[in-house]
Order: structure tokens, then sequence, then C-alpha cells
């Protein structure tokens, strides 16, 4: 297929991007001793990308034949010279850059197309089987399994000639707990990129059973948490959401360009000193970050971009087009979701860095506040103003810990919650790894992070 | 196309037999789409693509799997034919599983412009131009994001107990999300999108969505924090998916009755809500985009009332769910169709006058969690009023409630219900009881 893609892109005048996507995606989920989905799709086919009269256009073929790719190529260039008649300021030609020609088999995926879906479906049955058995009081236990299996090839006419392999598994467990008419429910989910080992050595895989089953428990008796902005000690899981929802989407160069609060902000300072945050394509800190890519969707090979140094704001994630615009080196952000979507500017694996103090010393140094832990799903917008949810709350008084406080909401204004950072903790973790972002399209993602002490504001209901 | 839709259906069907099938069902589709995105400021990319998919679901021994393919040719439908079934194998056996009988769907017309589908290119970046161009008119608007898209989507349901149906739809859509931005500030982003089935019409309403959100954001520069209370909010239109119709549909589906997870599992024929509300799901409201002869698995799909003066009327079920539940299904495989709720009785300025201090939420950003109903979030694009007058847009501001005291607490209704979006059919509504915290 390679071949055939360069051979077809030889015969083109002018730049042109052929990428071939297939994906096969297992789905098991199992509830109440029944087998709720056992689904297995492919979906495949090449996306062509042509910049003609400074204009991108864009068409994808399902039928793999050279003959289909090139009308392809040729319906791109008519929707090119198309918007072209519309579009006011051309796109200059994209410079030479380094581009990938590698071809990679990345860890677990033939291990994990190798073995049996019996297997794999049994874990979920038993999974969902002791989860329910764990306590009188779970109602319902939900366990799912997904493997998405991605082959990629992108060959470019300026000399991007690349091809991986790589497989993401992922594990959901919901235990929802009942007593008096009232329900609950505590999740642990966790994803990878790498094979079953992998996914079964992540931290959340560790007694998920046990914890997830406990927890619904627990929280059935626990308060809900008033309102107001306090001092919160953050678990790497929402630390992780705070750098992807609430900054990182700031600072991707299309969102920049068309506004956004990070415009203007390179050099500047956007948080504490204590505060270092990065975007990498690969799995630094920790293995098998779940937003892993040996190069992107333009072929450009895997980098680490540091978005913010020290409080000091340094770079915005890029393309090629938008690295052009800002005059600096693609970052390696360029990612599309199916063959079919054109790429766009996406995170990888987000996070803030590491210091140096122990949890256990933050909270003892902490007279009053919360201990934050697991993200739920979050928004943010174009004013650094974010909000998300938090599973779960533990008191701090005194430096010690006391008791938990059911499902909060966190939101604040990102900017600001960095510059409020006092204390980061020496522990990390990937945690967000089961998380999809939105933008238009999908993208698998993974952020994280250590403990981090702020200030957040915290919806509560009295 | 639904010919070729229809051949490869039954092929499908014949090969999961041959392969040992005791009951098996399958939607085949085919999709074309042209798009003009705008992006930073300008239009940046034209795209053509062409869709195809066919989904399996097979039953062998009361035990089930699925699967699709895009893939093209008898070989990768055989392969998928293959892995459903490999599924089933492995599955847990479930008695209760079943196909819907043969059907004959109420056509519903005025879904299929040919003019849609046949837009020439130039038209449709004619009108994604229009569009732009009343959007911009608006100086502080800072467009993110934008595009118009031509679509023909033709489709074909069919099992082996009989059942074959099919539909074709065009559709012309749109959406564009930005922000109000001045030298000194960034408004919260807001979106607004639509549809039309045809073209006819389509320049207005496009006219009209882009100076809609203009106005909207505009409106949201200057924000400030409010104050916090425990009181009353009107919840525009755009709000009443996340807290309202979404956690309702949780509550009423056959499926979370049959697992125990409804709180409304014993309320059919009880008030679950002030009287004031009337809730229907209307599938041939052909002003939302919901609009259908029939749900996911080809059964009727038909008007009814979901709340009739706070009392519910419906569990929706599936086939399947309906199975468990010993009853019949509602034609709901796949959710709700197109919901409407009952305009009330009050102006707009009569809702905004009704308590002493007030926050008028636009757009909520939060979470909701279904099983207990408690929601808290940020109330986006949203304003603050006291004495029914107008102070100012608000900022860092936070509501948390619950579903259904929610329900219980509805003061009133607007005296108008429009398509929101072409999603929803629904009025203002002001609640009682809701956490606002603006610390």
């Amino acid at each position: 297929m390679k071949t055939q893609l360069e051979t077809i892109v030889g015969k083109q005048q002018g730049w042109v991007e052929l990428r071939y996507h297939r994906r096969l995606l297992n789905d098991l989920t199992v509830q109440k001793g029944r087998v709720d989905i056992a689904n297995s799709t492919v979906i495949a086919g090449i996306g062509v990308r042509v910049l003609e009269n400074g204009c991108w256009g864009f068409a994808s073929t399902v039928d793999l034949s050279s003959a289909a790719i090139e009308r392809a190529i040729d319906s791109a260039r008519a929707n090119a010279r198309e918007v072209s008649k519309i579009q006011a300021k051309k796109i200059p030609d994209l410079p030479a850059t380094e581009l990938s020609r590698d071809e990679i088999v990345m860890e677990g995926y033939n291990d994990l197309l190798r073995k049996p879906l019996d297997e794999k479906l049994a874990m979920v049955v038993d999974m969902e089987r002791e989860t329910l058995g764990r306590s009188s009081k779970i109602l319902t236990a939900i366990s799912s399994y997904r493997e998405m299996f991605e082959d990629k090839i992108i060959v470019t006419s300026d000399g991007a000639s690349a091809a991986h392999k790589l497989v993401r598994p992922e594990l959901r467990l919901t235990a929802i707990a009942s007593q008096d008419g009232e329900q609950i429910a505590a999740r642990n989910n966790l994803g990878v990129t790498g094979g079953w080992n992998c996914l079964f050595d992540h931290h959340r895989a560790q007694n998920i059973v046990e914890n997830t089953a406990r927890e619904a428990v627990e929280l059935l008796s626990a308060p809900y948490i008033t309102g107001g902005t306090a001092t919160c000690i953050l678990a790497p899981s929402i630390v992780g959401l705070l750098s992807h929802e609430a900054i990182g989407h700031t600072v991707e160069a299309d969102f920049v360009i068309a506004g956004s609060v990070a415009q203007g902000q390179i050099g500047k300072r956007v948080g504490s000193e204590l505060v270092t945050m990065c975007d990498s394509s690969a799995s630094e800190l920790g293995e098998f970050a779940a937003g892993e890519i040996p190069f992107d969707d333009e072929g450009v090979p895997a980098r680490k971009t540091t978005i913010i140094d020290k409080g000091i704001m340094k770079s915005y994630l890029h393309n090629r087009e938008s690295a052009v615009h800002f005059g600096v080196e693609p970052t390696g952000n360029a990612r599309a979701w199916l063959y079919h979507d054109e790429p766009l500017i996406r995170m990888r694996n987000t996070y803030i860095e590491p210091g140096e103090q122990t949890l256990e010393e933050i909270i003892a140094s902490t007279p009053e506040g919360y201990l934050l832990m697991g993200a739920g799903s979050g928004q943010a917008d174009a004013t650094g103003e974010f909000m998300f949810g938090s599973d779960y709350a533990v008191e701090i008084k005194d430096g010690k810990l006391g008791k938990k406080f059911r499902e909060v909401t966190i939101s604040g204004v990102a900017f600001d919650v960095l510059k409020s950072v006092d204390a980061v903790s020496s522990e990390f973790q990937w945690d967000l790894g089961s998380g999809y972002c939105g933008k238009g399209q999908p993208a698998k993602v993974d952020a994280g992070g250590p403990y981090v002490r702020c200030r957040i504001m915290l919806g509560g209901r009295q | 196309m639904i010919d070729k839709l229809k051949r490869n259906a039954t092929a499908m069907l014949a090969q999961a037999e041959k392969l040992g099938a005791d009951e098996a069902e399958v939607r085949a589709t085919h999709n074309v789409s042209a798009r003009v995105t705008w992006e930073k400021g300008d239009f940046s990319i034209s795209v053509l693509n062409t869709k195809s998919e066919i989904e399996l679901e097979v039953h062998k021994d009361q035990r089930k799997g699925t699967a699709s393919t895009n893939e093209e040719g008898d070989s990768a439908h055989a392969d998928a034919a293959q892995r459903a079934l490999t599924l089933a194998k492995y599955s847990l056996e479930d008695q209760y599983l079943c196909l819907p009988k043969s059907q004959a769907p109420e056509e519903l017309p005025g879904r299929f412009d040919p003019a849609v589908a046949t837009l020439p290119p130039a038209r449709l970046h004619e009108l994604a131009a229009l569009f732009l161009a009343e959007a911009k008119r608006e100086k502080r608007l800072a467009i993110d994001g934008a595009h118009v898209e031509a679509e023909v989507t033709h489709e074909v349901i069919a099992n082996s107990d009989g059942l074959q149906v099919s539909d074709a739809e065009t559709q012309l859509s749109w959406v564009v999300m930005g922000m109000g931005k001045t030298e000194t500030e960034v408004t919260s982003f807001d979106y607004l999108y639509g549809i039309n089935w045809g073209v006819d019409g389509v320049e207005d309403r496009l006219r009209d969505c882009g100076r809609e959100l203009g106005e909207r954001v505009v409106g949201c520069l200057g924000p400030r924090k409010g104050e916090s209370y425990k009181g009353a909010v009107l919840l525009s239109p755009g709000t009443l998916g996340d807290l309202l119709i979404n956690p309702m549909q949780f509550h009423i589906s056959g499926r979370q009755i049959m697992d125990g997870k409804s709180r409304w599992d014993k309320s059919l024929g009880k008030l679950v809500s002030s009287s004031n509300l009337t809730l229907v799901d209307n599938p041939r409201n052909l002003q939302l985009s919901g609009a259908t002869p029939y749900d996911a698995e080809g059964v009727s799909a038909s008007r009814k009332h979901v709340i009739k003066d706070g009392v519910l009327e419906l569990h929706m079920d599936s086939t399947y769910s309906a199975r468990r539940r010993g009853t019949v299904s509602t034609g709901h495989a796949g959710g709700l169709h197109a919901i409407e709720i009952m305009p009330g009785g009050k102006s707009p300025d009569e809702l905004l006058a009704a308590a002493d201090k007030l926050v008028v939420v636009d757009r909520f950003s939060g979470n909701l969690d279904p099983i207990t109903g408690d929601f808290s979030g940020i109330a986006k694009c949203s304003h603050y009023y006291r004495n029914g007058q107008y102070q100012h847009p608000l900022t860092e501001t936070m509501i948390a409630g619950n579903f259904f005291e929610m329900l219980q607490n509805i003061i009133d209704l607007s005296d108008q219900s429009l398509p929101w979006c072409n999603q929803y059919q629904v009025p203002w509504i002001l609640v009682d009881g809701i956490s606002v915290s603006a610390d």
C-alpha cells in the first residue's frame, strides 16, 4: 500500500497528502449478567488533501484502487479551486521540515491482535460479576473493554512516507450502589497505548473491582459540599483535565489565531513558578500514555512541546500551516480521527511536570481545604474559564484528611488558577487514558500530572 | 441507491444465515457530503466525502454479536458476518433476544430535496459566503469556526423476520461558533446551528443564524459576578437538553427500567412534575432534525405524549426491552426522536419580573448525574436581573440543583415554543430552588 501511494503521489503536481487509515474496533460491555455490546467494526479508506491556489481541498475514498485514489485527488483539487474563490488570505507554500519515513509497529499491537476474543470477553464478564458480588448495596455493575487497532500510512509529495500500527485498549468499570431509594455511581476508567499487560499494569487497574465497589458504597452516605472558593489539592487526573481542557485548548494555534485568551501571551507569566506544562506525543514520566503517536497525520515526527516553562508561556501547539503563520517549527499536533477527516490541531499527552514535595507533605501543610479525586467530564472556553466534575472530595482540616463529600463540580479561570499554585507533588500519573477529546472530530488523548495545590471554585448545593 | 442497499442488505442476511445465524438484522447506509469550513478568520477547506457502511446483528443459540464494515466486496462482508458470529459464540445466553416483525411505517415526505442532492459546489460555497458575511457584520464577533454542509443519505434496514424499510433524506446544515472580542476582552464562546431539508428558505435561515450569534456574544461583553442565592433561574431553550430532556429520557427508558436504574419505573400515570409541564415526542415534526418515519430497528415512530399536565404517560421501549418487560415496542430503539414542550402563559417580560433575583441561563456548561439527578455547572452566556430590571452579563457564576426537584419547581413557561437549532421545540422555563454560587 505504501509503495502504491508513493507511486501515485510521484505523478502529481503541487502539494499532495495521502493518508491510508484502517481501524479495527472491538467493543465488549456486560451488565446485569448479559452482554449488551459485543461489536466489531472495521472502517478504512484514504483521505486526500491538496494545497492548490493557496487553499486546502479534501476528499476521501473507500475504494483503494489507484484509479479511485486519483479520482479523489481530482475532487480535492476541484474543491481547493472552488474555495479559493471565496478564501481571502491564501496559504503560502509549506516550507521544508523534518518528515518521517519510519515504519513502526508499536508495543502490544501483535500480541493483542493474537489474544482470543473469548479471553477478553471472559475478563469483562468476571469483572461485572465480581463487582456485583462485593456488596449487597451494589445494584448494578457495568464492565466494558474496548480495543482500537490503528493502521496508518502517510505519504506527502514533499517527503513524508511513514507507516505505523498501534493499539489502544481501554477498560471501564462502573458500580451503582443503592440504599433507601437513593442511587450513586462510582467509576474507574483507564486506557493506554500498548498491549494487554500495559493495560493491567496501569495504576487504576490495580484492585479495580474492590476500589470501584467500595467507593460507590461509601459515597451513598457522603454529603454535598458547600459551594464557594477553596484551597484544593487536585489529583493527577484533575490536573490532567485542567492541563487539557482549560489551558491546552487555548494554546492550539488555530484557536489562538481565532482569538483565544492565550493570544499574545508568549513570553508572559501565566502561572506560578512551580508550573511547567507540556504536550508530548511520547510517554514521558510514565509509560504507555493513551495519546502516543510516533508521527502526526502530516508525517511530522513525534516530539515534546513545553507550553509553559516555570510559569512563563513558551509555545503554542502547531500543525505545518500554523507553524508558518507564527514562524516556528511544527510541533507534530496535526491529527485526524478517521480517514475521511482532515487533520486538525489536537493535543496528545498533556501534563504538568512533577515537583519536589510529597502528597503527604502538601496535605500536612494545608490548614483547611479539600483533596479532589477523580476527573469527570470537563469543558473550557476562549476566556480560559473552565468547568469539570470531580468524583469526590475529601475534607482537609489542620493538615489531616477528614470526611468524604460526593461528586463536586469545580470551575475557575485557567491562568488565575495556575497563578495560585503553591505546591506541586513529586508523584506523577497518566490518568485520562480512557478519555476522548472533542473538537468537531474525536481524538484519543491522555493527560496527567502530579498533585497540585491551588485556589479553585467549588459548585455546591448549599 | 436504495435498490443497491437493499441488494447488499439481502446478501448480508443470506451470508449470516449461511454461516449459521438463527436470525439477523442489517442496516445499510450510503452518505455523500460536501462541506465548506471557516477557521482562523477565513474559509479554510472544502471537503467532499462519500461514505457507506453495513452493520449486522446476529443471534445464534440465543447469543448476540454485532459487526460492521465500510470495506466493499463479498469478502469484506463475509468477514464482518464471521466476526459477528464469533462474538455471538462467546457471548452470554439471553433468552429475550428478538427482532421486530415486518413493519409498514407511514412515509414522512418533505425531507428529500433533489436540489440539495444535485447542489453545485459553487452554490454551496456561495451559501457559506453569505452565512459568514452576515455574521461578520458584527465586528466584535470573533468567529472560531463555522461550516455549511450539504448531505444526501440513503438507508435500508432489513431483518430475517421479513422487515425491510428504507428512507432517504437530504440536509443542508450549518454551525457557527464564536466569542465576543474587543481590544481588552474575550467573552465565553457560544454557538448556533441548524438544518434545512431543502434549499427553500435556507438563505434567510443562514442570515438569521449568523446575525443572532453576533447579538448573543456581544450581549455578554462586560460581564461581572452576580450574587449567591438559592431561588429562581430562567432556563433558555439551549439549556433544556442537558438539564431536562436528557435525564428525562434516561428515566423513561425501558432499558433503564429493566435494569432497576430508573426512578420512574412505577410512575406511569403519576405526577412527576409540576402540572404546567406537557412534553411530546413528535417524530413527524419537520421543523426538528429528529423527524423520522421509523426508529433505529425499523419500527414505526409516531407522536406520543411523554408527560401530560405533569403526569408521566410514556415508558419508551425497543423490541428487546419491551420483551424483557412484557410489553410492546413504542418505536424508540435509539431513544426519543423530536421533543416538543408545550408553551405556558407568560410573556418573557413577565417571567423576568417573577423573582427579585434572577439568573437567566443561556448555556449550561456542567455535569448532570442522570441517576441521582444532581447537576452543577457554569451559567455561560448568562445574565442577571433584579426585580425585572436587567443588571449585567455574568461571569464565574455556577448553578446547582437536582433534576427531580427542579421538575416539581417549575414556576411557569413562556408563551412561545420555538424550534431551538432544529433540535427541540421548547419554551423558556422558570424554575425555583436552584443554588447560584458567585463567590
